[in-house]
Parts: C-alpha cells; structure tokens; sequence
C-alpha cells in the first residue's frame, strides 16, 4: 500500500485480523454497510460478503423526497425500511427521515446507484413509480401477459433500454385504459395531437394549450389534458 | 521470564497492582497468576477473573502452576502495552463470575486506544469483550458519509489499492531472485 496521505489519521480496518472485521461488520446498518461498499472495488467486495436482510427495492426517481426505498422481506413491527434520498434533489430538512447518498465514486447516478445497490444487496426492483400516481409491480403487469385484460394499451412507442431490454413508453392517461373506464373520444384526439406537436420542430400549438385557462368544465378538461401529459409510463417486455 | 527481568522493583509480583478481595471470602481459597505486558508491569489476577480469556486460562490449565510458580513466572505479554493489559486485567476483574451486560460504556472512545485494545483483546481470546469493542468500534463510521469513513478507516482509494499490490508483486519478485541466487552460491 502506498503510505495514506498525512492529513489521514485513523485506524486502518485492513489491519485487523479478519475475524475482528468480521465482527465489526456484523454491527452495521445497511446505511453504513452500502456507504463503505462505494469507496473501492476492495470495500465492495467485502460489502457483498456481509451477511445481510433480504430487502426488496422500490424505485421513485421523480420524487423530490426519497428515491429509493429498501425494505426488509419480514412483514410486520419487525420489518425496517431505509428511505434513501440522492444528493442533488434539495436540502434535507431537520425532521426527514431520509439517509442522504453521496453521490460519489460508484454511485454517480440514478441508474448506477441502483445496480450498485442491486449488485451489494442482491436486491430486486419490486416496484418502479414513475408519479404515474400508481405503481406497478408483476402482479399488476400479469394482465398485460394473459388473455385476462384489466388494462388495455394504445400506441405509446418502443425504445430499446440500457440493458438491451425493449420497452414502451407512454401517457398513463392516453395509452393506457381500464376495462371499468373505456377510453373517452377526448383522450383519442389528445393523443393524436400530443403525438403530432411532440413532431413538430416549432411546437406553437403545445404553448397555445399551456396558455389555455378556463374556469369550468372547459378549465378543467384543460388542467386534465396538461396534467395527463406528465404522467408517463414504461412497460418493459 | 526471571524475576529481575521483572523491572522495578515496583513492578515486581512483591507488589503487583492486585485485584480486588471479594468481601465474602471462598470456602476454598482463590488462586491468583501473575501477567505483564511490554512495560514489565506485573498484574495480579484471580483465575476467575482470567477465565474470561480462552488463551490464558487454556495455558493455565496445562501448566498447572502453584501459586509461587505463578509468582516466579508471570504470563508475558510483550506484544501488549502496559496501558492496555491494565485496562484488560481490570474489565476480567470488574466482571469475574457476573453475566456480562449488553453494552459496556467504560471502553476507550479514542480511536488507537481502542484499536489496541482490539488487538490486544482478540490475543487474549476474551470472547465478550472483543464483541464490545467491536460494536464501539463499528458504531465509529455511524452516520458519517464515505469520505469520512475513508478518513477514520483509513480505508486505501483504488488506485492506492493498485500500487499496493504492483509494490508488492515486485517485492516477491526480487525475494524470489534473491533465494534462487542464494541457492545457486549454495550449490557452488
């Protein structure tokens, strides 16, 4: 090892004998077990050898608050859960019960926080909320897989994923209809003229619409068309 | 170990920092060995108190030494600070023959103390102690952020890890130039 620079003063946890690591190990949360799995290929391989919870993960990347949840498999007064909130989406305020992650060394992003989480934790992604307003998880993506339909889907488009995956994004509100809520003639339309506006190179239209504000049922199928547009959503196949 | 090697005359077992007496005297009496660490201070200690050490009560229980014995030849611990033997001998005293607790508070909150202690408690094979410290010592890095517990750690980046390990390849590389240059004067 080369000599640690001499502003550093401390104890050297590699100096231990490997049981006493051991030992130390066993006494951490997963906060402190996942913050010293980032600071080198060493540490992150000893994080994934400590004996941990199962978890499961939940996914919110849009959300101001926590981003990710991990939970522990165990139900009830015994079951813990860790609400991790990224650098980066404002200032934690005194009375959150968030872990801050530092976005640092293996976890620069979203995407690689949650591999790097995945690859330590063996964690799987349980639920992904992209403030669709509702999550999704298997059981709820089971009738896109069957005969027995609970959601229909209209259109939306594919992208090939990362990981190689394909996936089809889309509006919640115009892609996406339950059989108790069959798609209304102004959902169609909407749909037809987000698509051509998106195409557009000079969206004129797409400002005419934010411009639009009424009070009545004509306001409120204007704040309903806006707000629909933001709530997208990924079914990956 | 002689007993002049023992030090001064104020650390030697005539005058041995001694445990303390239970009130309620045994029906049989109680035998004490005798330890020291790399300052030559001689500990007096009870066995029963020694019994939380898995290392000194096994060599105890092979040598099976009288009293005067024992006296003659203190335990030596070179490898222990004085300080930290102390503060050893004093929690086996402080908890002979009693369930220890959950926690124990009285444990060094300095960082190199308290990893002397480690050490020094991990040779010894006091298995409850080690469990307390281990737990101060993790508690250290809780709620600090990974720079932070680099620092306290001292916990090498990757390319420190790196150089570490070329460093060492060519460290065993020139041993082993020097045993087969060796071997071969041998063979001459």
């Amino acid at each position: 090892m080369t000599s640690p620079p001499p502003n550093r003063t401390g104890i050297s946890l590699f100096k231990l004998p490997y049981l006493v690591q051991n030992e130390i190990y066993a006494n951490w949360d997963l906060i402190e077990i996942f913050h010293f799995s980032t600071l080198s290929k060493r540490t992150k391989s000893i994080s994934k050898s400590i004996k941990k919870h199962k978890l499961e993960m939940h996914l919110y990347p849009f959300n101001d608050g926590c981003q990710i949840m991990l939970y522990t498999r165990q139900m009830g007064r015994n079951q813990k859960y860790w609400r991790l909130r990224l650098t980066g989406y404002g200032m934690p305020n005194k009375d959150d019960d968030y872990y801050q992650v530092f976005m640092k060394n293996s976890c620069e992003n979203f995407v690689f926080l949650v591999d790097h989480l995945q690859d330590v934790f063996e964690v799987k992604i349980e639920t992904l909320q992209l403030d669709i307003g509702e999550e999704w998880n298997e059981e709820k993506m089971k009738p896109f897989a069957n005969d027995n339909r609970l959601y229909e889907l209209h259109g939306g488009f594919d992208i090939t994923r990362a990981d190689g995956r394909i996936a089809t994004i889309g509006h919640y509100g115009y892609n996406l209809s339950h059989e108790d809520n069959p798609r209304q003639q102004l959902d169609t339309e909407e749909c037809v003229r987000i698509s051509r506006v998106w195409n557009l190179e000079q969206s004129d239209e797409e400002e005419e619409i934010e411009e639009e504000d009424d009070q009545g049922y004509i306001g409120w199928i204007n704040r309903y068309k806006k707000e629909e547009r933001r709530h997208i959503f990924m079914i990956v196949l | 170990m002689s007993s002049t090697e023992q030090g001064t005359s104020s650390a030697a077992p005539a005058e041995p920092t001694t445990a303390p007496e239970s009130a309620a005297a045994p029906e049989v009496p109680e035998s004490f060995y005798y330890v020291h660490g790399k300052d030559k201070v001689v500990h007096k200690v009870s066995a029963g108190a020694l019994q939380h050490s898995a290392l000194i009560h096994g060599m105890i229980s092979n040598l099976g030494y009288t009293e005067e014995q024992a006296k003659a030849n203190p335990f030596p611990f070179e490898n222990i600070d004085g300080d930290i033997l102390q503060m050893v001998v004093d929690w086996c005293n402080q908890h002979k023959g009693k369930p220890t607790p959950p926690e124990d508070t009285n444990l060094p909150k300095q960082k190199e103390k308290l990893f002397d202690l480690v050490l020094a408690v991990n040779y010894l094979e006091i298995k409850e102690l080690l469990t307390y410290c281990c737990k101060q010592v993790a508690m250290m890095v809780k709620g600090k952020s990974p720079e932070e517990i680099r620092e306290i750690w001292m916990i090498p980046t990757d390319a420190e890890d790196e150089a570490a390990e070329k460093e060492a390849k060519k460290r065993a590389g020139k041993e082993a130039a020097g045993e087969t240059a060796a071997a071969a004067g041998d063979a001459k």
